[in-house]
């Protein structure tokens, strides 16, 4: 027996530049955000599940211990960048299986600890051991979908610029000033042709969620956010060729959900989709069939993809302006959704958005796509 | 360029070869990733030459690199893809490249290693 999963309670931190901050200081002021977005007793909280990468032992434990929530089943979970929508995704699971009433989620990460530069892979890994760094991988899918589809510098770089745009609207969000095409295209290089400004930046922040059974949601709040998807997958490994130009992950992971929500892209009204650097972004509109293979820099460019398009994506200003401290990435996605289906998100407000998407990947190691992938769709 | 970098014909590229599935992967590894075989598994020695499938010049990175430094996959003519470092002289996606060998590692390693770097056949000479 199952049953129908919502979400009563969001909450976030500002992402920024926080290095005074611990990781638990970082984190606390979200939970009790959302729970007090549910309106809920925190005793009525029976589970709870930590999404971080890089945030070290007993994650959650350290979170909770700060605000007395403790005593229940806590699970620290790492995916790398999907850490938090994966832990959403067993949050969600284990209130459809009944095992649970209400869950919370917690993701959170405090990247300044490293003090700048790239994000440090795991050097057991050959590639990482023999100098790959996220931006290269990305600036070779850029690279290759350029030859291929003949996108050009220009529409690459539109991308920062629309997500510039949409995280001057947010409140929470890391980077809260606009940029220009030529602003970007200037900007230094980091891994060619990619430039400082098509990488998200380095922060901290943290992100919560209060997932809880349709039997129980109306004593929370009367707008529960319903979750029609919960997909999780990880990237099938090949030691051969692969296309870069088209995630394989995500595409797969994508037709999970559809099939789970039992409605396709044309219903969705906004998603936020992991655009970790400027390509990212445009390989995903192809991924979740937004745009048709190869037309994603025209569909950018034609303005589908933001205020007053088909789908508006990432309004929250994505990974590349909202920040991506990359645990709490996930959980801070679902937060931007709820938010918007609830009619909350102020001036960045889609116009009466009543399906929204999140999407996750976390990647950095040889041979896959990307290592892991969460994608939910919500509906209010 | 690096001077260290010069043109070798002694380079081998050792695989793997699985003879339970026919698959090859780069580098070795001791069981098969795709069918799990061990015993079946063996060492292989693959083309050592192929195309660019994509590549990129790298300014930001850990600190034992010497930047900027160009790393990329090679597709070898028996469906295997190798990660290297390559030399950005003459390249090109879809150029044809041989392995040879270069220092590529900074000033923060104490001992630089010789390691793989696929050059351009046009810039052999």
């Amino acid at each position: 027996m199952t049953t129908g999963v919502s979400v009563v309670g969001a909450g976030m931190v500002p992402f920024g530049k926080f290095p005074e901050r611990s990781l638990a200081d970082l984190a606390w002021p979200a939970v009790k955000q959302a729970l007090n977005d549910a309106g809920i007793d925190p005793r009525r909280v029976q589970a709870a599940f930590c999404g971080t990468a890089f945030g070290g032992m007993m994650s959650g434990q350290r979170i909770l211990g700060r605000i007395g929530l403790t005593g229940i089943p806590i699970t620290n979970m790492e995916n790398a960048c999907s850490a938090s929508s994966t832990a959403l995704h067993h949050a969600v699971s284990s209130v459809r299986s009944g095992q649970y009433d209400v869950v919370l989620v917690i993701g959170v990460e405090k990247l300044t600890k490293f003090g700048g530069g790239t994000l440090p892979l795991e050097e057991e890994d050959w590639e990482v051991s023999n100098g790959m760094v996220m931006p290269a991988l990305y600036a070779m899918r850029a690279q290759r979908y350029m030859h291929e589809f003949g996108l050009t510098d220009r529409q690459l770089a539109l991308v920062s610029v629309k997500n510039r745009r949409h995280g001057l609207l947010n409140p929470d969000a890391q980077m809260r000033k606009e940029t220009t095409v030529e602003e970007v295209l200037a900007s230094r290089p980091i891994a060619e042709p990619l430039t400082l400004l098509q990488c998200c930046p380095a922060g901290d922040g943290a992100a919560a969620l209060i997932i809880c059974s349709d039997k129980v949601a109306p004593q929370f709040r009367t707008d529960p956010v319903r979750i029609l998807a919960s997909d999780l997958t990880s990237g099938k490994y090949t030691p051969g060729f692969r296309d870069l130009t088209t995630p394989e992950i995500t595409r797969r992971g994508a037709a999970e959900a559809w099939e789970h929500a039992g409605i396709g892209p044309d219903a969705v009204d906004l998603a936020e989709v992991h655009d970790a650097f400027s390509i990212a972004e445009l390989i995903y509109y192809e991924a979740f069939d937004f745009c048709a293979r190869g037309e994603a820099g025209a569909f950018l460019e034609q303005g589908h993809s933001t205020f007053g398009g088909k789908v508006v994506v990432n309004p929250s200003g994505g990974l590349l302006a909202k920040g991506h401290p990359i645990g709490a990435t996930g959980a801070a996605q679902a937060v931007e959704v709820v938010r918007q289906l609830r009619g909350e998100a102020g001036e960045r407000q889609v116009e009466g958005a009543r399906i929204g998407l999140s999407h996750a990947t976390g990647g950095g190691i040889a041979g896959f796509d990307h290592g892991a992938c969460s994608i939910h769709i919500y509906a209010r | 360029m690096n001077p260290e970098m010069s043109p070798s014909s002694e380079v081998r590229l050792v695989g793997m070869h699985c003879t339970a599935c026919g698959a090859m992967a780069y580098p070795f590894q001791a069981v098969c990733p795709i069918c799990m075989a061990e015993d079946e598994v063996a060492e292989a020695d693959m083309p050592t030459t192929g195309t660019v499938y994509a590549y990129s010049t790298v300014h930001a990175a850990p600190k034992k690199w010497r930047l900027p430094y160009t790393i990329g996959y090679v597709d070898l003519s028996n469906g295997v893809r190798v990660f290297s470092h390559l030399d950005p002289k003459g390249l090109g996606v879809g150029a044809a490249v041989y392995a040879s060998t270069g220092i590529v590692s900074g000033e923060a390693v104490e001992e630089p290693r010789t390691q793989l770097v696929f050059k351009a056949v046009g810039d052999a000479k």
